[in-house]
């Protein structure tokens, strides 16, 4: 149990990034402990392939502005105003729609409990 | 003249300035063009992954407060897309064609150190890319690319920071089994 907390938190421990109590604690478990040791091994290296894999200076294509933009201009804007009155326009039409529609059936079920 | 920030660009082109978005394009198109090409494994897909995640972003900036940083949000709307984009991709096309992808890696090496990667291991370390489940190469590969904290990471992805490393160490080992076992093979 306190194996896998402990390799739950290797690579922020690795990184720096525990606060001291907990990087203590690991350091102290890790002394000790030849399974997490190993764990940490194997993350080491791990990582270093991961690095090896993922390193990339790769640019995007010079068309690819040209292509995004033609896409976004064609778009309306994301707060548009108008957009967000004709959406509050509808919601409200649609709540007052159904509380008509609410008072006309409770109209209709008092007139016909008044019915003789 | 300071150059205006991200959350002030992000603000106008809320409000329908595309010049400012343009900016923004300008500042982040490399990094998200990195993160969908590891993401998708080939140059195709990438380009226009990198056009879904910058519309998307774009879409959702009504929801975006400029009182908050841009960046954290910004990569959460495009991890979440990537991950969105690839697992309808996994879905529809479980097997990458070879060939194409060979050709495409040998293309995405860079440096000249790479040039003395054989091309079957550079494919053979892609396939051990995509062999990883879209949330788990999303999350490794925006930590190693962006080469961020795992605090950030954990806001980017929307999870506290320790599942933020569980998924970049259980990455890493998959990734590792994966080219080990393919390394015995040969």
């Amino acid at each position: 149990m306190m194996c896998l907390w402990i390799q739950n938190r290797l690579l922020p421990y690795r990184c720096g990034e525990l606060p001291s109590s907990i990087t203590t604690m690991i350091r102290r478990h890790l002394r000790s402990c030849k399974h997490c040791q190993a764990a940490m091994n194997a993350l080491e290296t791990a990582w270093s392939t991961g690095r090896s894999l993922i390193a990339s200076n790769a640019e995007p294509p010079v068309h690819l502005d040209r292509k995004v933009m033609d896409v976004i201009r064609v778009l309306p804007a994301p707060r548009d105003d108008n957009n967000n009155i004709a959406k509050m326009t509808r919601i409200l039409a649609a709540v007052f729609l159904l509380l008509l529609g609410g008072i006309l059936v409770i109209v209709a079920i008092r007139l016909h409990m008044l019915r003789p | 003249m300071a150059l205006p920030s991200d959350e002030m660009l992000a603000e106008r082109a809320a409000n329908g300035d595309c010049a400012s978005f343009e900016v923004l394009l300008q500042r982040y198109k490399s990094s998200v063009y990195r993160i969908c090409l590891r993401t998708a494994g080939n140059r195709e897909d990438a380009e226009d992954w990198t056009q879904e995640c910058f519309v998307r972003a774009y879409q959702q900036l009504g929801k975006y407060s400029g009182d908050r940083p841009f960046s954290p949000w910004f990569y959460r709307v495009i991890t979440n897309t990537c991950i969105n984009l690839a697992k309808k991709r996994d879905s529809q096309q479980r097997h990458v064609h070879q060939g194409a992808l060979t050709e495409d890696l040998v293309s995405l090496a860079d440096g000249p150190e790479a040039c003395s990667i054989k091309n079957d291991d550079i494919a053979k370390a892609q396939q051990a890319m995509q062999s990883l489940s879209p949330t788990l190469r999303t999350a490794l590969v925006v930590w190693l690319q962006e080469q961020i904290t795992f605090k950030e990471l954990g806001q980017v992805l929307g999870v506290p920071l320790t599942t933020a490393a569980t998924r970049v160490r259980r990455a890493l080992l998959q990734l590792e089994k994966v080219l080990t076992v393919e390394e015995i093979r040969r």
